[in-house]
């Protein structure tokens, strides 16, 4: 008897710990869509913000921020790859790729305030003469250092879920390694790799932090890398911090939204794709 | 009339970092024959055979000592070209892994990789690798289909035909039915009774009916050292060391 009341008081527990996710889900959701959904439309997509942003769309902003995401991708997804594919192919275990998995654990683990930080000092201040100062691609690059340990992680997976005995095959043929590497571990760890892409855009897409020292609320088109931009996040940061808008607060906060849960929706397809990959195994 | 030498291995030792895996090996493996490999688990069959088409140079810390001629030219001498050398010793391993690609782009893998672009002559050589391999009637009319929708004997088959596309001089097979029902097993041991006449064959196996049904030449190795070797015949019917006999009837403990 007391274990069946247990039992269901369990189960009610748990039940009542599920509810509650959903309904802060729900509620976030549901506050930014309500106070949001009055200001979206394609003009507020695609025009230049007018007034001081009161009227008028939010283009720039996207512009911006799609520019800082590429930048931010352009830099780690190479180099984020080219380490995970050194790790699993070109080194055996040892201290040597102890230490770079411990460096990529550890840059995981720095605050997102530090990295921004840390590209002011770095790409404003030490290399501001290459970079533009507090440029899109100062802002990218801070980006892509922070999405850097997600990728490593991510493609380091992919690659060793390849199996072990497929690249014996490959080289039981006479397939060189590079051979074996482009045509049975790259095409075998593409859907973990690109699952791996996708979370950081929207990690990129979505952090105000490392940023925020370099990215000012600016209503132009920016004219290049090396000019200054605007992001959504940090001109919803701005909007609301000084009370210009909350219309268009909100506005970009569903945009911003939108964005990221598209994104994730993709990786689910491309996790579908990972696992029936898996069969092979 | 004897048949020559395709393989003749002198003296061979392998370490794994600190552990001696073979011991001073000397054998010799005759043009289109079948060279069956059999002792208990764990004596370095395996080992061995990889040696052949220096598999073992992927391994950290193999070292090896000794030669093994290949048409009388060392594998080991330092201007041999492994690619080469794989394209002429080909593998089939105890698991069928076949990429996770169609049956046509696994067959073609190999022909590809050593330059082969035109496809009238891919499908050509896919062809008669899956006909040599008794696959092609169960296949042909569907070879863009995924070679892991096949069953495990067909996989099988396909991995040899994988093999067979490279157009190897000598076919290595590591224990290739060990993962398989009797009757897949029937059909690789027929293929590798056609296959013995164009290929030289080595193979390692756990099954003494197998070993005496499809070879010529058994090797019995044991704690790394290849104790007896002679014609299949004779090492079944009368084995000169004990430790042979005790083996093959059962009694090995
Ligand atoms: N990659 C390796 N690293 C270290 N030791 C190994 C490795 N592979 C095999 N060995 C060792 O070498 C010895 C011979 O192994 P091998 O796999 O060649 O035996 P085998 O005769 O093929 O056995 P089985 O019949 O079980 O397949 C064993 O003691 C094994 O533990
Ligand atoms: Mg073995």
């Amino acid at each position: 008897m007391l274990s069946k009341n247990a039992d269901r008081l369990a189960k009610i527990w748990l039940w009542l710990s599920a509810l509650v996710i959903i309904l802060v889900l729900l509620s976030v959701l549901g506050y930014v869509f309500i106070n949001g959904i009055g200001a979206i439309s394609v003009s507020f997509l695609l025009d230049m913000p007018q007034n001081n942003w009161r009227e008028g769309g939010i283009y720039p902003a996207i512009v911006g921020s799609l520019i800082v995401v590429f930048v931010a991708l352009a830099f780690a997804a190479p180099v984020g790859v080219g380490t995970a594919m050194y790790l699993t192919e070109f080194r055996t275990e040892g201290l040597v790729t102890r230490i770079i998995r411990t460096s990529s654990d550890a840059l995981n683990a720095v605050p997102s305030i530090v990295f921004g930080l840390f590209g002011l000092s770095l790409f404003v201040f030490y290399l501001g003469d290459y970079t533009g100062g507090p440029s899109l691609l100062s802002a990218g690059l801070t980006l892509g250092f922070m999405i850097l340990p997600t990728i490593i992680r991510t493609s380091e997976v992919a690659m060793r879920n390849v199996p072990y005995a497929e690249r014996m095959e490959s080289f039981g043929m006479g397939a060189s390694k590079l051979q074996t590497i482009r045509n049975i571990v790259l095409p075998g760890a593409v859907p973990g790799i690109a699952t791996g892409l996708i979370l950081s855009i929207g990690r990129a897409v979505g952090e105000t932090a490392p940023i925020i020292f370099m990215v000012a609320l600016n209503p132009t088109i920016p004219k290049s890398l090396f000019g200054s931009g605007n992001t959504l996040t940090t001109q919803l940061y701005y909007l609301s911090m000084e009370g210009i808008s909350m219309k268009v607060a909100f506005g970009t906060a569903l945009t911003l939204m939108l964005v990221i849960l598209t994104l994730n929706a993709i990786t689910r397809v491309f996790k579908k794709r990972l696992s029936r990959n898996l069969r092979r195994c | 009339m004897d048949s020559k030498n395709k393989i003749e291995v002198k003296d061979l030792n392998l370490w794994y970092a600190d552990k001696q895996a073979l011991k001073d090996n000397n054998l010799h493996i005759k043009e289109r024959k079948v060279t069956a490999l059999i002792g208990p688990s764990g004596c370095g069959k395996s080992t061995f055979v990889r040696c052949i088409n220096r598999m073992n140079d992927l391994i950290d810390g193999v070292r090896i000592t000794g030669s093994i001629l290949l048409d009388n030219k060392n594998i080991y001498d330092k201007d041999v070209d492994v690619v080469a050398l794989r394209k002429r010793v080909g593998m089939v391993f105890q698991r069928p892994n076949p990429f996770p690609m169609s049956i046509f782009d696994n067959i073609a893998y190999g022909p590809r990789i050593h330059g082969i672009k035109d496809k009238d002559s891919l499908r050509k050589i896919v062809e008669e690798s899956l006909v040599g391999a008794a696959l092609w009637d169960e296949v042909s009319d569907r070879l863009g289909t995924n070679a892991l929708d096949l069953s495990g004997g067909q996989q099988q088959r396909l991995c040899i035909a994988r093999s067979l596309a490279v157009k190897p001089e000598v076919i290595l097979f590591d224990e290739p039915c060990s993962a398989l029902d009797p009757i897949a097993t029937g059909k690789i041991e027929d293929l590798i009774h056609e296959l013995r006449k164009k290929y030289t064959i080595v193979i390692v196996t756990h099954n003494m009916q197998q070993a005496a049904r499809v070879s010529d030449f058994t090797g019995f190795f044991l704690l790394g050292k290849l104790l007896e070797f002679g014609k299949t015949r004779d090492i079944f019917e009368n084995p000169k060391k004990k430790e042979t006999e005790d083996y093959i009837t059962g009694r090995f403990g």
